[in-house]
């Protein structure tokens, strides 16, 4: 073999490159920016215990060492490569799936309209939370409140918010679980037929689960009643500050105010 | 329906192709529909060869007959490749019986993903560079004698054979949405080929240098998973588990050939 030809194989060649990127993509995809998900969708689920716990964890993260570090350089720069090679791949794509209507078609198609939907639910989302703490108008204790408020606000009765944020959860929570299966097959971890269904099968599996715990935490912050509460009925007995007890406090002006005058 | 197959019955195929008089003049771009006779076992090619005998639209206008390319009449060519009714498949064995039983019309275009040059014919150049960027072939230069090959047993040659079925025809990369002019993807039928020649006992001997044109510029990496390919594809060939076996071979070497060099 020539010399060319024995450059070319040096793993940081000009031509592997996009072999590189591409393989960085999937697996940012999966850690840290999916494994980082499904941490705050869990550590958000505290939520439903009241104002006290909740704030608890977040006072936790807020102290752990190296927070801006690990901010940065475990989620917020994986996140952005992420997103913007992401958007790369969205748009060079020549979708199909109206000509070609399979399963894995609809499951390529839906894979990137999912991931612009996430970029930007996440982007609109760090920007109501993450970017007004650092701004300095949002302090960690007022998350909590700020969550009831923002996201039980109704137009013509149907809470908008919270409603984003469910649709929000469902699209990168589909873009996650799909892409544990795409993660499979293109590091040739799955490659019989049969391993890619089984896969298929355990991924949607894991994909309901983690949807049915975001989503039950911003339907909580919406309604100021979870699933389960709604299913079982509340459960009393719990001194936490709730949702329930944040918006009935900050309704009170605003129903005496119009008698005052 | 006796009276049905036989000649001057009055029973009209009806089709409607996609036609443009050169690559520079896109402007020529039309639709043009054509009724003519039915002939017993007709396929897209006869049905063709009609039009080509009275060139006369349905509006009673003469025009230049319709141009297609078409050679083995046995669907193991892949030259009449075309979108018949919105998807892609070989004109030869696209049955007039079988996809218009009732008179239905039946839309015949050329295929997207290459360099039209006349009406249904297009130039599927781009393949045939696909297969020499991945290296498709078995090296063997003639200048001496190497003696009988290497055994081979009949289990390797039944997991083979499917492989070798590939005609080159444009249907996988036609389905294919991550194959277009954005990307420089060398396509299912490629993939496959390099599974292929690194399964045979000789081309293994240069099954590196292979996997390295796969980890190059649209290498294995730009498969988009939508497995549209194994879908269309008229020789049945397994091009998903082909990719699969690439895209293992290509992590192998990504996360240990350096290491290993």
């Amino acid at each position: 073999m020539s010399e060319a030809a024995l450059a070319d194989q040096s793993l940081f060649a000009q031509n592997r490159r996009a072999f590189l990127l591409r393989k960085l993509h999937s697996l940012t995809g999966v850690a840290p920016v999916g494994a980082f998900m499904v941490f705050h969708l869990w550590t958000n689920a505290k939520a439903l215990q009241g104002q006290e716990p909740f704030d608890k964890a977040v006072a936790e993260i807020t102290h752990t060492p190296y927070l801006a570090v690990l901010e940065w350089g475990l989620i917020l720069l994986p996140l952005l490569f992420h997103a913007g090679y992401g958007v790369k791949l969205a748009l060079d794509a020549k979708y199909n799936v109206s000509k070609y209507k399979t399963t894995r078609n609809w499951a390529f198609t839906l894979q990137r309209v999912t991931g612009l939907l996430a970029f930007a639910f996440i982007a609109f989302h760090l920007y109501e939370y993450w970017g007004k703490k650092l701004a300095g108008k949002l302090a960690p204790e007022q998350f909590y409140p700020a969550l009831c408020q923002n996201m039980s606000a109704t137009v013509k009765g149907i809470p908008v918010v919270g409603l984003l944020y469910v649709l929000g959860i469902a699209a990168s929570v589909f873009h996650f679980a799909n892409g544990l299966w795409g993660f499979c097959f293109s590091w040739g971890v799955t490659v019989s037929r049969r391993s890619q269904q089984m896969a298929a099968a355990v991924f949607g599996v894991l994909g309901v689960a983690i949807f049915l715990l975001g989503a039950n935490t911003a339907i909580y912050f919406a309604t100021g009643s979870s699933v389960q509460d709604m299913i079982f009925g509340k459960k009393g007995g719990s001194d936490a500050r709730t949702c329930v007890d944040i918006l009935q406090q900050t309704q009170k002006p605003a129903s005496v105010g119009p008698v005052i005058e | 329906m006796a009276n049905d197959t036989t000649k001057g019955t009055g029973r009209l195929v009806h089709l409607r192709v996609k036609r443009q008089d050169s690559p520079d003049l896109p402007e020529t771009r039309r639709w043009e529909e054509f009724k003519v006779p039915y002939l017993p076992q007709m396929n897209i090619i006869s049905a063709l060869q009609q039009v080509q005998k009275e060139p006369r639209t349905v509006d009673g206008k003469d025009v230049a007959p319709v141009v297609w390319e078409s050679s083995c009449l046995e669907e193991v060519c892949g030259a009449c490749t075309m979108v018949i009714n919105g998807r892609v498949r070989q004109a030869c064995s696209a049955l007039v019986d079988q996809i218009a039983p009732n008179g239905e019309m039946i839309q015949v275009e050329p295929m997207t993903k290459f360099p039209l040059v006349r009406d249904l014919i297009v130039d599927r150049e781009r393949m045939f560079q696909d297969m020499k960027k991945v290296k498709a072939w078995i090296d063997i230069d003639g200048t001496h004698e190497l003696g009988p090959g290497p055994r081979e047993s009949p289990e390797a040659q039944q997991e083979r054979y499917p492989l070798s079925r590939c005609m080159t025809c444009g249907c996988c990369v036609e389905a294919c949405p991550q194959y277009n002019d954005s990307t420089q993807f060398v396509g299912p039928f490629a993939l496959n080929l390099v599974r292929l020649f690194n399964m045979h006992p000789s081309g293994a001997l240069h099954k590196n240098a292979r996997l390295e044109t796969v980890m190059g510029e649209g290498g294995v990496q730009d498969c988009g998973k939508s497995q549209n390919c194994v879908e269309v594809c008229p020789k049945e060939i397994p091009l998903v588990d082909s990719i699969a076996q690439v895209s293992r071979d290509a992590t192998k070497r990504l996360l240990f050939g350096w290491l290993l060099k």
